[in-house]
């Protein structure tokens, strides 16, 4: 039975020599191009920045930023049309950049370690982990068989894999994100290197998974006085574990300084767009800001400062004179690249972005939208309502996987209900089955009764103009043969009788809506952005005007600022349409931003359901407590000030037992009658709450005690 | 591949069966690899039956034989006679499981022109076919593979013009059409190599050399185009770069890291080509009088040689179904993440 | 505000998939086909085959069965003994090589295309089935696939074809035959793949029935493939008729075959090369070509349009 955890006290670490810490990586105006044809085209353009020894620094930046080619740069893996043009990389007292091939390769994993985004694909799937370990170990020195294998169970042990003797023999395909995840940092830690890159460790993990790989990056880099350099795209995981930032825009460096200092008080428009137009697990900011547009291309870029085009706050030297990097003695950032430098302000007080069709949300001159409003106002009452919805899975010939395991819901119409949880929790499962995409197990789903509910293929018909989906996968979802058009209009040559001028006009119309000019009516998917893409989904899933729309992680995959273009959209669509939704979701900030309602899913069953607020301000739920507080705060005061929860392993690592709570295993606080008695989903008092577990509240006054 | 935050539902799935299978691997880990060879052993058995079961239907389809067994001038009441030893008389249903049964005996009665048991000739003259495929099979990818992955590695213009020359060659040039040319070249013009080879593997290894050679262009051609393709899509891969943020040298990476899936297509497109290369290997054997299977069924067809058609064509067909059988195993080894899990 | 389809070349993995994918819509696969010089000229040398076979009762100097036994055996124009009477030569029986060539072409690319097409279309509708169906009925399909591919093609034909005998009807049969298995095997995987996109799934939630999604959806989306195997069939189908020919099962004299005349063209190996040459360059060369252009549109259609 463990307490939550917490950061272990920084040991100060013995370096060789004396006199003050030498920075474990020196990058100076180092430069990156990529070659097309006969044109050279920078894509990193002179950044220098520093990373001292056990100091963690992130850098962060959306796509065309060139934060991932800095990591790539620094161990000198650039392929192809992507080369280094210049610039001084010292690692260990020598330019890296200078070093022959031979004697860079000695560098590589034993100087320095370096992990990867997707640990499913980085990680050999024809090796044992014991084959892949050891090999790092062995290309930088000289182990006999008894040591090597030592070495690798400390290793396995250090970075928090259960049973590593088991584990070695192990293939990457067996384990669960999370290991696979801890065996990349383990390798790319085995030689001792003095500096770590990580390039989006946490991406594609579970939220529980992240903060303990967040927690472990942190010890480690503490223990070992390792330099870690991250690379990132999330503000949460800046947040939660770095020393010092550094914003990446368009090549270049934009922004850096201490993370407390970037975070509450920076200078450059871009950061603070990003920081707003980011949903924050606590609640609180009424609209996000959705930066227009997408990042910039390769070439051309924009003249002058880089950021202008999108920038409210641009005047006419924005335009013509490229601003360089500048520290001023009042600043808490150490620098910024930007002639006109934003004050501090509250969030959301400052108009910082332009706005276009892209990120006005809504387009409130579409005619459709009073429709809408006036379809919405007439519906009252429960738009959905499951009861004890079961879906089972058929796995190989005997076993059955129970992905909804007894769900019951109720969606009234004009709320959005979130649903919430990590992977294997079957909520994109119960998402489909909402939405009639497939059919339960056992269970019924209830819509409203004005609608008439036939048999066979007539009741199907009815079921699909009543309840639309929303795909996760923006490319999957949309037929790469047929254009926007085609994709938007054919939900009502099925589903209604309209002729086919009033077909296209009414799918251009919530085109329109959606933010999506006529002109992108002849397009092939292939041809559009990630956010286009999205907006065409839920277009399409609007256009027959039906009661519910579910939606499947409708954000995933895209920019930050092109999220929350989506995110303001579908706000528009809940305030302004009144839409009725169900929103499913890894990313818990964008449910409490979105949702009335928030339900809480583990291995198939609803632990915690109730008023977004109240649930996910004052969960009840152990899990949900530490899934809320896997998710780091915005503000770092108030994250250092914070305990996180850590669970046992993986969701994948513990196998539910069949009898009592679920959680059971994995929950700080579970006591014996846990593991006998499944506890019920049973309103929490006199509140609008309910939760499924024995001792609901008894994790956060554990916490409280201890904090 | 994306960099926001990907969904881990992807997972959901994965994450489920995960666990569901550990649960069954607990309770049946054993016996599961057993389980798997033995489901794999029952397709092979129904390949095999329906093989059987084809070329039955194929034979009766064309009326009765004992007319063609008896040959052109021959008397009703031979014919009559020949139907009865043969059994062509009985019903259906009884010829065919009396053949059923005795194939699986190995037994075809009778060749008609050498009065010896078919099913022997066969066999006496499996080994070299047999052989040749082999050895056809070493050449072929022996050289086609080092030259792929040179290739497949390299941006040397002219080295890659060669290679494409090699593979168009052969994969357009007929098969009997290079043989006849290498003969020509060899034995006509230089006379350097011996033209026939009708003492198979116990002739003198010069005559060895164009019956092989021919038959190995092939798989040279696609061996040569797969590993190329292969090994330079395998270099994309994501644990590559994992591999060389190591320090792993580049020749290590290719062959520790980046070499085995252009393995496990190997290993896949072998057994494919198979059949097409016995094809071939008639073909060849015809041309090099080779003392293989090839010609044996050419002449029992030629001569109307029932059983030894029966046995010749089976023959070839089961050797086919065991190498795939023998290939899908090997994949197996091959490829991790094809064990235990059923595939 | 631009929103410029083609992305920069970010190892960050940000934007549309595949640099290629977004430079071209299916409109402009015909423009970068045109952009390879290697197929234009195959695509030319292949038409001028074909029209050569087309009008060859028009255009062939001599009728390919007329026999001369004055002028047997010689060698073409430019040759010691040639005429330009016979600017090929002649063969044995002293019919003009050019003629016999011409007319040779006829039988066989009928076969090729015809037998294509045919396996194309039996093998498009099984693979969709099996496709779609895939447990029973798909297994059975397999089944019926693995077992036919057991048997080597020689071998297959041997058989059956000295029992039906060769006519044009039984090689057609039997080269069909051949080709099925290939694109149903194809078809089958291409539609069990496009069956789980989520695009599927989107048109079912349309309200489109099983037919309507899969003649709208799934069949637009696994016709690409089949178009790559049916160039590639074409040219197996080619170089098996010929093999067959050369065994003696293919079309039988008088009528002309270059695998035949190959065969024939064998015994006078030593003296009279260009007997054999000229058949076998035939065959060569239009199996070439047509390999070219099936690269070069699994090239252009691949992966753009998945």
């Amino acid at each position: 039975m463990t307490h939550p955890a917490y950061a272990p006290e920084t040991t100060p670490v013995d370096l060789p020599g004396a006199g003050p810490a030498v920075p474990v990586l020196q990058a100076r105006d180092l430069r990156t191009v990529i070659a097309r044809g006969q044109d050279r085209h920078p894509a990193i353009d002179g950044i220098t920045f520093d990373v001292n020894p056990g100091e963690i620094v992130a850098l962060v930046g959306e796509s065309g930023s060139g934060k991932s080619l800095t990591a790539l740069s620094v161990l000198r893996l650039l392929k192809g049309a992507v080369q280094n043009d210049g610039g001084t990389v010292t690692v260990g007292g020598r330019d890296l950049l200078g070093l022959s091939a031979k004697e860079m390769r000695a560098v590589r994993g034993s100087e320095i370690g370096m992990i990867f985004q997707d640990p499913m694909t980085a990680l050999n799937p024809f090796q044992t982990i014991e084959t892949q370990v050891a090999e790092t170990l062995r290309l930088h020195g000289e182990w006999s068989k008894a040591a090597l294998r030592e070495r690798i169970l400390t290793l396995l042990t250090e970075v928090g894999i259960v049973n590593p003797p088991m584990r070695m023999k192990q293939y990457p395909y067996e384990l669960s994100g999370g290991t696979q995840q801890r065996v990349m940092i383990a390798m790319a830690l085995a030689n001792e290197p003095k500096l770590l890159i990580a390039d989006e460790p946490t991406t594609g993990l579970d939220a529980t998974v992240q903060a303990q790989i967040m927690v472990l990056i942190k010890r480690l880099a503490a223990d070992h006085g390792t330099g870690v350099l991250i690379i990132t795209h999330d503000l949460g995981l800046v947040s939660g574990i770095s020393d010092r930032t550094i914003v990446m825009y368009a090549g270049e460096v934009v922004e850096s300084g201490p993370t407390a200092a970037v975070l509450s008080s920076c200078r450059h428009p871009y950061t603070r767009a990003l920081i707003e137009a980011t949903p924050r697990v606590e609640g609180g900011a009424e609209r996000l800001t959705a930066i227009p547009g997408s990042p910039p291309e390769l070439h051309p870029r924009p003249t002058g400062c880089r950021f202008h085009p999108r920038c409210a706050l641009a005047q006419d030297a924005c335009r013509t004179d490229h601003p360089h990097l500048q520290s001023r003695a009042e600043d808490a950032v150490d620098e910024f690249r930007c002639w006109f430098p934003v004050e501090d302000a509250p969030l959301g007080g400052l108009r910082i972005v332009q706005e276009d069709e892209t990120n006005t949300g809504i387009d409130e001159d579409a005619p459709v939208l009073e429709e809408l409003a006036e379809v919405a106002r007439h519906r009252t009452g429960t738009a959905l309502r499951a009861t004890d919805l079961r879906r089972d899975f058929k796995v190989g010939r005997r076993a059955v996987t129970h992905a909804v395991a007894g769900v019951s819901l109720e969606v009234p119409f004009g709320e959005t209900l979130g649903i919430v949880g990590e992977s294997g929790c079957g909520k994109s499962t119960l998402a489909r089955l909402l939405a009639g995409l497939d059919q339960p197990t056992s269970g019924t789903i209830e819509r409203d009764e004005s609608e008439s509910a036939t048999s066979g293929r007539e009741a199907r018909l009815d079921f699909h103009r009543y309840a639309q989906f929303v795909f996760q996968d923006t490319f999957g979802s949309l037929d790469p043969r047929r254009t926007v058009l085609q994709s938007v209009s054919e939900p009502l040559q099925n589903l209604t009788e309209l002729s086919t001028s009033d077909r296209r006009r009414t799918a251009l119309q919530y085109m329109k809506l959606c933010g999506l000019p006529a002109s992108m009516a002849g397009r092939y998917p292939h041809e559009l952005s990630g956010g286009q893409r999205q907006r065409v989904g839920i277009a399409r899933a609007l256009v027959v005007e039906p009661a519910v729309v579910v939606m499947d992680e409708p954000m995933s995959g895209l920019d930050v600022s092109v999220q929350a273009q989506i995110v303001n959209l579908l706000q528009d669509l809940r305030e302004e349409a009144g839409l009725t939704a169900v929103l499913v979701s890894h990313d818990v900030g964008v449910v409490r931003h979105l949702s009335d309602r928030v339900a809480v899913m583990y291995l198939g069953r609803v632990v915690e359901e109730g008023p977004a607020d109240e649930v996910l301000s004052d969960p009840q739920h152990p899990y949900t407590a530490a899934l809320v507080s896997a998710v780091p705060l915005h503000d770092p005061e108030e994250e250092a000030k914070r305990v996180p929860i850590l669970l046992k392993g993986d969701v994948g690592d513990v196998s539910s037992a069949g009898t009592g709570c679920a959680f059971a295993a994995r929950c700080p606080v579970a006591q014996d009658v846990c593991t006998t008695a499944e506890p019920a989903l049973v309103p929490l008092g006199e509140t609008a709450t309910r939760a499924a577990c024995h001792f609901p509240g008894s994790l956060t006054t554990a916490i409280q005690e201890i904090a | 591949m994306t960099t926001q935050t990907a969904p881990p539902d992807q997972r959901e799935t994965a994450a489920k069966l995960e666990r569901a299978e550990k649960r069954m691997r607990k309770r049946t880990d054993v016996s599961s690899n057993w389980a798997l060879l033995g489901r794999a052993l029952l397709r092979l058995a129904l390949v095999v039956f329906g093989v059987l079961t084809l070329l039955f239907i194929l034979l009766q389809s064309s009326g009765d034989p004992s007319a063609a067994i008896a040959g052109d001038d021959s008397t009703v009441e031979e014919i009559e006679r020949i139907r009865t030893e043969y059994g062509f008389d009985r019903p259906v249903l009884v010829q065919y499981a009396d053949y059923v049964w005795s194939a699986l005996q190995l037994d075809f009665g009778q060749s008609f022109q050498l009065d010896l048991p078919a099913m022997d000739l066969v066999l006496e003259r499996l080994p070299s076919t047999l052989g040749l495929i082999l050895a056809a099979y070493v050449v072929g990818i022996g050289i086609g593979m080092p030259l792929g992955l040179l290739s497949g590695l390299t941006d040397n213009k002219a080295f890659e013009w060669v290679c494409n020359m090699i593979v168009l060659a052969g994969q357009a040039i007929p098969v009997f059409v290079y043989g006849v040319l290498l003969v020509w070249l060899f034995s006509a013009q230089m006379r350097w190599l011996p033209a026939l080879a009708p003492d198979g593997f116990e002739a003198p290894p010069l005559a060895l050399i164009m019956p092989i050679m021919t038959l190995a262009t092939g798989p040279m051609a696609w061996t040569l185009e797969l590993t190329r393709s292969g090994i330079r899509e395998s270099m994309q891969e994501d644990y590559i770069r994992t591999a060389e943020s190591k320090g792993v040298a580049p020749w290590r990476v290719v062959t520790r890291h980046a070499v085995r899936p252009v393995l496990t297509s190997l290993v896949t497109i072998l057994g494919v080509d198979l059949a097409g290369l016995l094809s071939g290997g008639v073909l060849v054997e015809v041309i090099f009088a080779w003392p293989g299977m090839g010609p044996l069924l050419v002449g029992a067809v030629n001569n109307r040689d029932y059983n030894l058609v029966m046995a010749a064509t089976l023959t070839f067909a089961v050797i086919v179904v065991l190498i795939n059988f023998a290939m899908d195993l090997l994949y197996r080894r091959l490829d991790p993440r094809t064990r235990k899990n059923g595939g | 505000m631009a929103i410029t389809p083609v992305p920069p070349v970010d190892m960050s993995g940000e934007g549309p998939d595949d640099d290629a994918v977004a430079r071209a819509s299916g409109r402009t696969a015909i423009g970068a086909f045109v952009r390879r010089p290697a197929a234009l000229l195959a695509l030319a040398v292949l038409a001028i085959i074909i029209l050569g076979a087309v009008l060859a009762p028009w255009l062939a100097p001599h009728d390919p069965n007329t026999q001369s036994p004055a002028d047997q055996l010689q060698g073409p124009f430019w040759t010691e003994g040639g005429s330009t009477e016979f600017l090929l030569g002649t063969d044995e029986l002293g019919r003009d090589l050019l003629s016999r060539v011409m007319f040779g072409a006829r039988p066989a690319l009928a076969l090729a295309f015809m037998a294509a097409t045919i396996s194309a279309v039996v093998g498009i509708v099984a693979g969709l089935v099996a496709g779609m169906f895939p447990r029973r009925v798909g297994a059975a399909v397999m089944w019926v696939c693995d077992v036919q591919m057991a048997f080597p093609f020689v071998v297959l034909a041997l058989v059956v074809l000295t029992i039906r005998g060769s006519s044009f009807g039984s090689l057609l049969f039997v080269l069909a035959a051949f080709g099925w298995v290939q694109f149903a095997r194809v078809v089958r995987a291409e539609v069990m793949r496009v069956k789980q996109m989520d695009y599927v799934l989107a048109a079912r939630s349309a309200g489109g029935t099983t037919f309507s999604v899969v003649v709208r959806h799934v069949l637009p989306n696994v016709i690409t493939p089949v178009l790559v195997v049916w160039t590639f069939n074409l040219a197996s189908v080619l170089l098996l008729e010929s093999a067959l020919s050369f065994l003696g099962l293919g079309i039988q004299p008088p009528d002309s075959d270059w695998g035949q005349m190959f065969a024939t063209g064998r015994a006078y190996l030593l003296q009279h090369f260009w007997y054999a040459l000229f058949p076998g360059l035939g065959i060569t060369l239009t199996v070439l070509c047509v390999n070219v252009l099936g690269r070069t549109a699994r090239d252009v259609l691949n992966p753009r349009l998945r």
